[in-house]
């Protein structure tokens, strides 16, 4: 049930969740985007797409994934009668070891349903940039990934599973060399060729309607969490806690569950040297409001911007 | 009539837009290259305001916001360079270049006070598509400044409607599919574009993006009511940064594109 004045009708027509969101891109792009939102917009609709997306998600994702009660964990963290029950979404089981399969399955099948011929993608870690280059020859599309130069130092196994996989794999060395920049280098090459490509976005991130997209896609593991949690305990889960980075994976833990105020939601950050000093990654906790990757939202920045 | 409007009106002949970054390779070098513009013909100037993540500009642009940036270049920064350049010259348009998180973190109200008093006279906003703009459109007409829309080969009909809404001063035409300082135009493909484009606004049409040589100038001149040469002129200064005349090797670099013009 949708509750009146709930957060979940977001985002508005124009792709706004409150002042935030919105599509803050060079104007190359925005025919394209409006595309993308007008094939999407189709797509949400249409049953077809949505028993598509759910065949594969069985069948080639493996999804459900399960829900592991983890009883060491529990014991560990009980005290006296202060404790909770604790439950782990095992999304790290699909296929490719990571959530980020969800996205990008879905977002293939709508590039195909769009009969774009080629696929972009960017990548921090290389969990999305795996993902990417496996639905990739799952279809038969051709890839190019970018990736920070110092990420694909840290992360060389997942570079070396990508060529693997087919895709090509682009050095992106400009400003920090990493995953910001990575986008960057992915918004840079969609502009030059937005005629036959079609830009793979891995989190609830970039001008709309890639948030609305990525979050709808990654309920698939709130919606399972709430079913498996009815079965096992016969209620709902008093609170979930996610990792954030860049909030794909909190977003679809989060997103089927905003409505329910007995369930509290806890996104933890990365906090480095910690959020007071200029060492971390916590960009809600430690950032302010700006426009970057076509989107207003959080970031980490200095006083110019 | 604003300065942009009597430029155009004055020249009878296609004007030559010329565009630095501000800042660039710092403050005191910038705003000398800055100053020797008009005199070496450009008719308009384009300043760049520095950004970390310029995502329509290629290496080129990119670096000078990053040598701009390491030498203490600033928003304000820019619009004290704006102010210094007026200060000598009432008529030389200027058209300020860049990204909305700048002007975001500023603050919307601000800027176009800031920039109007400074003399600027119209912003390009690479990133703000006319559906996020109301904001900063509504703060700059109330100051006295365009909004120089962008048009693209992308650009058809219907959307070309919505562009031309609330667009003042002149149109920019991005004449490739890609960033700047790249690939060149091929003039067959745009003039058709254009020629479209014509028959629905009497604003002037200036197309840039790919544009390096005289000869560029020279064949761009064809078909639009003006051209604007950037990257080729950013990567002299890159080049030429250390050099005492700086200012003199870009009058030069400008009067040979001037002169493709007349």
């Amino acid at each position: 049930m949708v509750k009146n004045n709930t957060l979940r009708t977001a985002p508005d027509k124009s792709g706004h969740f409150g002042p935030y969101g919105g599509r803050y891109v060079a104007e190359t792009l925005m025919p394209l985007i409006l595309a993308v939102e007008e094939a999407w917009n189709g797509a949400k609709t249409d049953q077809g797409f949505w028993d598509e997306f759910e065949g594969y998600a069985r069948d080639y994702i493996g999804r459900p994934s399960p829900l592991y009660y983890a009883d060491a964990t529990t014991k560990h963290f009980t005290n006296g009668d202060k404790g909770a029950k604790i439950y782990l979404k095992r999304d790290e089981l699909n296929h490719t070891g990571a959530h980020k399969i969800n996205h990008c399955m879905g977002q293939i099948l709508l590039a195909r349903r769009m009969g774009k011929t080629r696929i972009i993608a960017e990548t921090g870690a290389g969990q999305h940039g795996v993902a990417t280059a496996t639905v990739c020859a799952l279809f038969d599309l051709p890839c190019t990934i970018f990736m920070g130069a110092k990420d694909m130092e840290r992360q060389a196994p997942n570079v070396f599973r990508m060529k693997l996989l087919g895709a090509e794999v682009r050095t992106v060395k400009s400003g920090s060399a990493s995953l910001k920049d990575a986008m960057n280098a992915a918004l840079r090459d969609w502009v030059s060729n937005v005629h036959d490509t079609y830009y793979l976005i891995g989190t609830v991130a970039g001008p709309h309607p890639f948030p609305e997209m990525v979050r709808d896609f990654q309920s698939v593991i709130g919606k399972e969490v709430r079913e498996q949690m009815m079965q096992r305990e016969g209620r709902l889960p008093d609170t979930l806690i996610a990792s954030i980075g860049g909030g794909s994976n909190a977003m679809g833990l989060f997103h089927p569950f905003l409505d329910d105020e007995s369930v509290s939601l806890i996104g933890v950050e990365a906090g480095g040297l910690g959020v007071d000093t200029d060492q971390h990654a916590a960009s809600l906790a430690g950032g302010k409001p700006g426009i970057l990757h076509g989107m207003q939202s959080y970031f980490l920045q200095n006083e110019d911007g | 009539m604003s300065r942009i409007e009597h430029t155009f009106k004055a020249l009878d002949r296609p004007a030559l837009v010329t565009f630095i970054t501000a800042g660039d390779p710092d403050y005191a070098a910038s705003l000398k290259v800055l100053k020797a513009l008009p005199d070496a013909g450009a008719d308009i100037v384009e300043i760049g305001m520095p950004f970390t993540d310029p995502v329509a500009d290629g290496p080129v642009i990119e670096l000078a916001g990053q040598r701009a940036l390491n030498a203490g270049a600033s928003m304000g920064q820019t619009l004290k360079m704006v102010r210094e350049f007026r200060a000598n010259d009432q008529n030389t348009p200027i058209v300020l270049m860049g990204y909305m998180n700048p002007i975001f973190a500023y603050g919307i109200e601000a800027f176009a006070k800031d920039a109007a008093s400074a003399g600027v006279d119209g912003l390009i906003i690479v990133d703000l598509p006319p559906e996020e703009s109301a904001d900063l459109q509504k703060a700059a007409n109330a100051h006295g400044i365009d909004i120089i829309r962008l048009i693209t080969p992308t650009t058809d009909e219907k959307r070309l409607k919505t562009l031309l809404e609330g667009a003042s001063g002149f149109l920019y035409y991005v004449s490739i599919t890609g960033v700047t300082g790249t690939v060149s135009a091929d003039l067959s493909a745009i003039a058709p574009h254009i020629e479209m484009i014509k028959t629905h606004t009497n604003l002037p049409v200036a197309v840039g993006f790919g544009i390096k040589t005289p000869e560029d100038v020279k064949n761009m001149a064809k078909i639009a009511d003006a051209v604007v040469v950037g990257s080729a002129i950013v990567q002299n200064i890159a080049d030429l940064k250390n050099s005492a005349n700086l200012d003199e090797v870009i009058a030069k670099q400008v009067k040979s594109l001037s002169s493709a013009l007349k």
